[in-house]
C-alpha cells in the first residue's frame, strides 16, 4: 500500500493541496490570492519532483501506467499549471477577488489531466475525462455575468456530459466484448480480429471526446467562444491545459491500442486537420475579440498539429510534438501579454482596445509580434522549427495536397496577424495603459528564453525529448 | 556545433546587439533620442570595419564562396547552416552599410519615433546580413523571410503610407513568395537526402516533374521581391508612396535579394526546362523596363523619378545575371556597389530638397542654387548615376551592356533606350532643380547642410571616384 501510495505521490500531493486550501480559506485570518496560490506552487514543486523521481512507476499497473512519455506530458501539465496559477494570482489581486475556487478547481483539473494521460484502463480513462470536463466547466462558471456566457457554459455542460458517457459506453462496449477494460487487452484482441461497423462506433465513441477536448474543428466551438467571455485566468487554463493531455491520449491511443483501426481514423483526421486549418485561419482574420482571434490560431495550429501527426511514424510523432512545444510556449506567451493589456484596472481584450499600444508598451507589443511570428511558423522564432519538421515530413510522406492547403491556410492566417501589428503599432493609441507587473515581464523573459534556446539549439527540443518519447515511437 | 564564434557570424551579430543596445538606449529629458542614434551608428560602423576586414581575409578574384562557416543546427532532419562570402556580397554587404548610414543622415532631424526607426533598422540591417552571408540554402530561406517583418514594421510605422491595404498586399504577396521558397526548399532538401550548399544548387540534377515545379517555385518567390510585372504593381505602390527617406532605402533593398537569389540559384549548365522561364522572364523584364521608364520620364514625381531609375537598373542587372557570365557577374557586384550608394544619396537629398521646400512654402524649380552644398552632392549623384565617368557605374554599366547586346541585339537595344529614358528623367530633373532663371527663392531661405555632412558627403564622392578608378581600392593586393 505504501509503495502504491509513493509511485502515485505526484496526485497525491496535488489532492493534499485541496484540504489545505479550505482549511487555510476557514482559519486564517489574512489571507489573500497569493495564500492559495503559494498552496498550489508549493504542492505542485513536490508533485513535478515526485513525478521525475518516479517516473516509471506506477501505483495501481493495471488502471494507471507510467513512463518516460506519460511523466513527460503529466510535467508539461504541471508545468505550464505553474505559470498559470503565477499570472492567475496577479489577476486576482488586481480584482480583489477570492482564488480559493479557482485554484481548487485548476489543482483539480491538474489532477485529472494526470491521470487521463497515465489511464491504461477505460474506466479510469472515462472517469478522469468526466471530472477534467466538470471542473472546467465550473472554472468556467466562475464569471456568468454575461447571458451569452451562461448559455454557452450550459451547451458545454451538455456536450461534457454527452461525451463523458460516450466514453464510458464506448468502454462498456470493450469490456462486453472482450470482457476488459485495460488498453493492452484490447489492442491485443484488435490485432487478432478485424474491426466490425459497432467496433468502429465504439472506437468512435472514444476518439470525438477526446477531439473536443482536444479542440479541433469542428468540435472547437464552445472553447473557442467561452474562451472570449471568461476571466483570463479561466481562458488561459482552457487554451491550455485540457489541448497537454487531450493530446497525449489520442497520440497514445491511436498508437498503443487502436492502430490497426488506422485505416479507418487516418483520413478522417486528415479531413479534421485540414478544416481546422482553414476555419481558424478564415474565423481569425474577421476577429475583433483578441483572446477569440488568438483562439483560431489555436485551431489551426492543433490541425497543424495533427496534420503533421497523421503518418504516425516517428517522424511524423517527433515533428507534431515539436510543433505542440512550439504552440504550448507561443499562446503561453500571448496568454503573459493579455495579462499585460490592462487600462485603468480592466483587463482589455477588443482588437480596437490596443490601438496604438506600442507607444506606450513597446517591449510588450515587440514581444506579442515575436509570438505572433512564432503562431505564423516564421523564422527565427520557435514555430518555424515546428512548422519545418511537419511539413518535412508530409514532404517525405509525399503528401503534397496538404501542404499545399495547410500553406494557403497560412496566408489567410497572416491576415490576422498584420490586421493585429497594424493596430499595435500603426495606429494612434486610444487607451492609456497600466503599469506592468514585473511577475508578468519575468513570465515573458523566460518565455523568450525558451524560444531563443529552441531557436539557437533545436537538438536540445528535438533529440532529448525524443529519448522520452520511446514508449509511443514505432 | 563546429565553430562557436567567427567573423561572418559576428557581422550578423554586430547589428542585432546593435539593436539590443538602441532598444534599451534612454531618451533624454528633452526626448532627443541622439544615444539610439550613436548607438545605431556606431553598430553600423563597426560592421562597415568587419566587412573591409573580412575583405582582407578572401582572395577577391577567386569565384566561389569562401571563409565557409558551418554549424550542425539540426540532427533530424539534418540541418547544417553555412555562412560564406564571395566578393559579390561583400559589395553588396558593403555598399549596403555605406547607403544605411546616409539613410540616418537623412532622418537625423527627424525626431518623431526615432528610437524606433533605428531598432528596427538595425534588426532589418542584421537580417539582410544574414542573408548575404548565406552559403546553403536552408539559411538563405530564413534570413529571406527573415527580413520580411523589420520590413512591415518600418514601412507601416514610419512609411507614411496613406492607404495601409498597399503594405498588407505588398506583405501578403512577399509571404506568398517566402511560402513557395519554403516548399521549393524543402522538396530540395528531401531529393538531395541532405544538406544543400548554394555552390552546389547550379550541378543538380532532378527529374522532369521536380525540376519543373522546383524552379518554377525558386522563380516566383524570387521575382515576387522585384519589381518586374505582374510583381511591379504593388511594389511600385508602396515605394512610390514612402515619404520617408530610410524607408524608402531599406524598401529598395528588398528587390536585391530577389536578384541576388537568382545569381545564387542559377544553375551553370542549363536544364532545358529552365530555358523557357528565362525567355519569358527576358521579355517581360525588358518590357516592364521600358514600361517603368517611360512611367517615369512622364511622372512628375521626383520620388517616382528615382523609384522608375532603380527598378530599370534593376532588371538591367536581372538579365545580366541570367546570361550566367561569371565575369558579368564580377561587372555587376561592382556596379552593385556604385548603384546603390547613389540612390540612397539621391533619394535622402531628394527628401531633404522635398521637406525644404514644404517648411518653406516655395517652389523647388531651381532651388539648388539657394543651397550650393546640396547641389554639389546632388549634381554629382545625377550625374553618377546617369552613367558618367565618376563611379564604378560608368565602365561596369558599359561591360554588361555590352555583353547583353552580343547575347540578343533587339533586348539590348531596349534595355539601353530604357536607360537613356531613365537618365534624361533624371537630368531633366536635375536641370529643373538647378534652373537659376526659375529660381525663386533666396539664399537664406533654404538652409544647406553642415559642414560636417557636407564632408562626409564629399567623402562618399571620393569612394565612388576610386571606385571608377579600380573597384577594388580599398583592398589591399587586389
Amino acid at each position: 500500500m505504501f509503495v502504491q501510495m509513493v509511485a502515485q505521490s505526484p496526485e497525491i500531493f496535488l489532492l493534499m493541496g485541496l484540504p489545505i486550501m479550505f482549511l487555510l480559506n476557514k482559519y486564517r485570518k489574512n489571507k489573500t490570492s497569493k495564500t492559495f496560490y503559494s498552496v498550489s506552487k508549493i504542492m505542485l514543486l513536490f508533485s513535478i519532483l515526485s513525478g521525475i523521481i518516479f517516473y516509471n512507476r506506477s501505483g495501481y499497473a493495471e488502471y494507471v501506467q507510467n513512463n518516460t512519455y506519460t511523466t513527460l506530458y503529466k510535467i508539461f501539465v504541471q508545468i505550464f499549471g505553474l505559470g498559470i496559477f503565477f499570472l492567475s494570482c496577479k489577476w486576482f489581486l488586481n480584482k480583489n477577488r477570492s482564488s480559493l475556487q479557482y485554484y481548487a478547481y485548476g489543482t483539480g483539473l491538474i489532477v485529472s489531466l494526470m491521470i487521463l494521460i497515465s489511464s491504461v484502463h477505460f474506466l479510469v480513462l472515462s472517469g478522469a475525462y468526466f471530472i477534467s470536463s466538470l471542473l472546467i466547466y465550473y472554472l468556467m462558471r466562475l464569471s456568468s455575468e454575461d447571458y451569452e456566457y451562461e448559455m454557452g457554459n450550459r451547451r458545454y455542460f451538455v456536450f461534457m456530459f454527452m461525451f463523458s458517457l460516450m466514453i464510458l459506453l464506448s468502454g462498456l462496449w470493450f469490456y462486453h466484448k472482450i470482457g476488459s477494460w485495460e488498453y493492452a487487452k484490447i489492442a491485443a484482441y484488435y490485432a487478432k480480429h478485424a474491426w466490425n461497423r459497432a467496433d468502429i462506433m465504439a472506437f468512435a465513441g472514444i476518439l470525438l471526446p477526446l477531439l473536443y477536448m482536444l479542440g479541433i474543428a469542428p468540435l472547437h466551438f464552445n472553447r473557442i467562444e467561452q474562451s472570449g467571455l471568461s476571466i483570463l485566468p479561466v481562458g488561459m487554463i482552457n487554451q491550455i491545459l485540457p489541448v497537454i493531455g487531450a493530446y497525449a491520449v489520442i497520440l497514445n491511443l491511436l498508437i498503443n491500442v487502436f492502430s490497426t483501426a488506422s485505416s479507418i481514423y487516418v483520413p478522417f483526421l486528415r479531413i479534421l486537420s485540414i478544416v481546422s486549418l482553414f476555419w481558424g485561419a478564415i474565423s481569425a482574420t474577421k476577429e475583433d475579440n483578441l483572446r477569440r482571434l488568438f483562439g483560431y490560431c489555436c485551431l489551426y495550429s492543433v490541425g497543424f498539429i495533427m496534420l503533421g501527426l497523421l503518418p504516425f511514424n516517428n517522424n511524423g510523432i517527433t515533428s507534431s510534438f515539436v510543433y505542440l512545444i512550439a504552440y504550448l510556449l507561443t499562446i503561453f506567451g500571448v496568454y503573459s501579454v493579455f495579462f499585460a493589456f490592462k487600462s485603468n484596472g480592466e483587463y482589455v481584450s477588443s482588437l480596437q482596445d490596443i490601438s496604438g499600444i506600442f507607444s506606450q508598451k513597446p517591449y510588450v507589443s515587440v514581444l506579442l509580434t515575436a509570438f505572433i511570428v512564432s503562431f505564423a511558423g516564421s523564422p527565427p522564432m520557435l514555430g518555424f522549427l515546428g512548422k519545418l519538421q511537419s511539413v518535412e515530413n508530409m514532404i517525405r510522406e509525399q503528401d503534397y495536397w496538404s501542404i499545399g492547403l495547410a500553406m494557403l491556410a497560412l496566408l489567410l492566417l497572416l491576415n490576422a496577424f498584420f490586421r493585429v501589428i497594424r493596430v499595435m503599432f500603426f495606429e494612434i493609441r486610444t487607451k492609456n495603459f497600466d503599469r506592468t507587473d514585473r511577475g508578468i515581464y519575468f513570465c515573458l523573459f523566460l518565455n523568450m528564453i525558451f524560444f531563443l534556446v529552441g531557436v539557437l539549439n533545436p537538438a536540445l527540443f528535438i533529440e532529448q525529448f525524443e529519448t522520452l518519447l520511446q514508449p509511443i515511437m514505432r | 556545433m563546429l565553430n562557436t564564434f567567427s567573423i561572418l557570424s559576428l557581422i550578423i551579430v554586430i547589428p542585432f546587439l546593435g539593436m539590443l543596445f538602441t532598444l534599451f538606449a534612454k531618451e533624454a529629458e528633452d526626448g532627443s533620442t541622439r544615444n539610439a542614434c550613436s548607438v545605431a551608428v556606431f553598430a553600423v560602423i563597426a560592421n562597415i570595419i568587419m566587412i573591409l576586414r573580412i575583405f582582407m581575409l578572401i582572395e577577391v578574384y577567386q569565384p566561389g564562396i569562401q571563409l565557409v562557416e558551418t554549424y550542425n543546427w539540426m540532427k533530424n532532419p539534418d540541418i547544417n547552416i553555412v555562412f560564406g562570402v564571395d566578393v559579390l556580397s561583400l559589395m553588396l554587404l558593403l555598399a549596403i552599410h555605406i547607403a544605411f548610414i546616409i539613410g540616418f543622415i537623412g532622418v537625423r532631424n527627424n525626431m518623431e519615433h526615432q528610437k524606433s526607426l533605428m531598432v528596427w533598422s538595425l534588426l532589418f540591417l542584421s537580417m539582410i546580413t544574414g542573408f548575404f552571408v548565406s552559403a546553403d540554402i536552408f539559411s538563405f530561406y530564413i534570413f529571406f523571410e527573415a527580413t520580411l517583418l523589420p520590413l512591415f514594421m518600418i514601412l507601416g510605422m514610419f512609411g507614411d503610407i496613406k492607404r495601409r491595404e498597399y503594405i498588407n498586399r505588398f506583405l501578403l504577396y512577399n509571404m506568398l513568395g517566402a511560402v513557395i521558397f519554403f516548399v521549393a526548399t524543402l522538396l530540395l532538401f528531401n531529393y538531395q537526402h541532405g544538406m544543400l550548399e548554394l555552390q552546389q544548387l547550379g550541378n543538380m540534377k532532378l527529374n522532369d516533374k521536380m525540376e519543373y515545379f522546383i524552379w518554377a517555385a525558386i522563380f516566383i518567390s524570387l521575382l515576387s521581391r522585384i519589381p518586374v510585372w505582374p510583381f511591379h504593381y504593388w511594389i511600385s505602390s508602396v515605394n512610390s508612396s514612402i515619404r520617408h527617406p530610410m524607408v524608402f532605402l531599406i524598401s529598395m533593398i528588398l528587390p536585391l535579394t530577389g536578384i541576388y537569389g537568382f545569381v545564387r540559384f542559377l544553375p551553370k549548365s542549363l536544364p532545358s526546362i529552365m530555358s523557357n522561364y528565362i525567355f519569358i522572364l527576358q521579355i517581360i523584364g525588358i518590357v516592364t523596363m521600358l514600361f517603368i521608364a517611360l512611367i517615369g520620364l512622364i511622372n512628375k514625381d521626383r520620388q517616382y523619378k528615382i523609384f522608375s531609375y532603380i527598378t530599370v537598373y534593376y532588371i538591367m542587372y536581372l538579365l545580366g545575371i541570367l546570361t550566367r557570365n561569371e565575369v558579368i557577374l564580377l561587372n555587376i557586384a561592382f556596379s552593385f556597389f556604385s548603384y546603390l550608394i547613389i540612390v540612397a544619396s539621391l533619394e535622402v537629398f531628394s527628401h531633404y530638397i522635398s521637406r525644404e521646400q514644404s517648411q518653406q512654402g516655395i517652389m523647388d524649380d531651381g532651388i539648388l542654387c539657394a543651397c550650393p552644398k546640396i547641389s554639389i552632392i546632388y549634381a554629382f549623384m545625377t550625374l553618377a548615376a546617369v552613367g558618367l565617368p565618376l563611379s564604378s557605374l560608368f565602365l561596369n554599366n558599359f561591360l554588361i551592356l555590352s555583353d547583353l547586346l552580343a547575347v540578343n541585339i533587339k533586348m539590348g537595344i531596349i534595355m539601353l533606350l530604357s536607360l537613356v529614358i531613365v537618365s534624361s528623367s533624371l537630368l531633366r530633373e536635375l536641370f529643373r532643380l538647378r534652373d537659376i532663371e526659375k529660381c525663386g527663392v533666396e539664399m537664406h531661405q533654404v538652409e544647406d547642410i553642415n559642414k560636417g555632412i557636407f564632408i562626409f558627403m564629399l567623402f562618399i564622392c571620393f569612394i565612388l571616384l576610386m571606385s571608377f578608378v579600380k573597384p577594388l581600392w580599398f583592398v589591399l593586393g587586389a
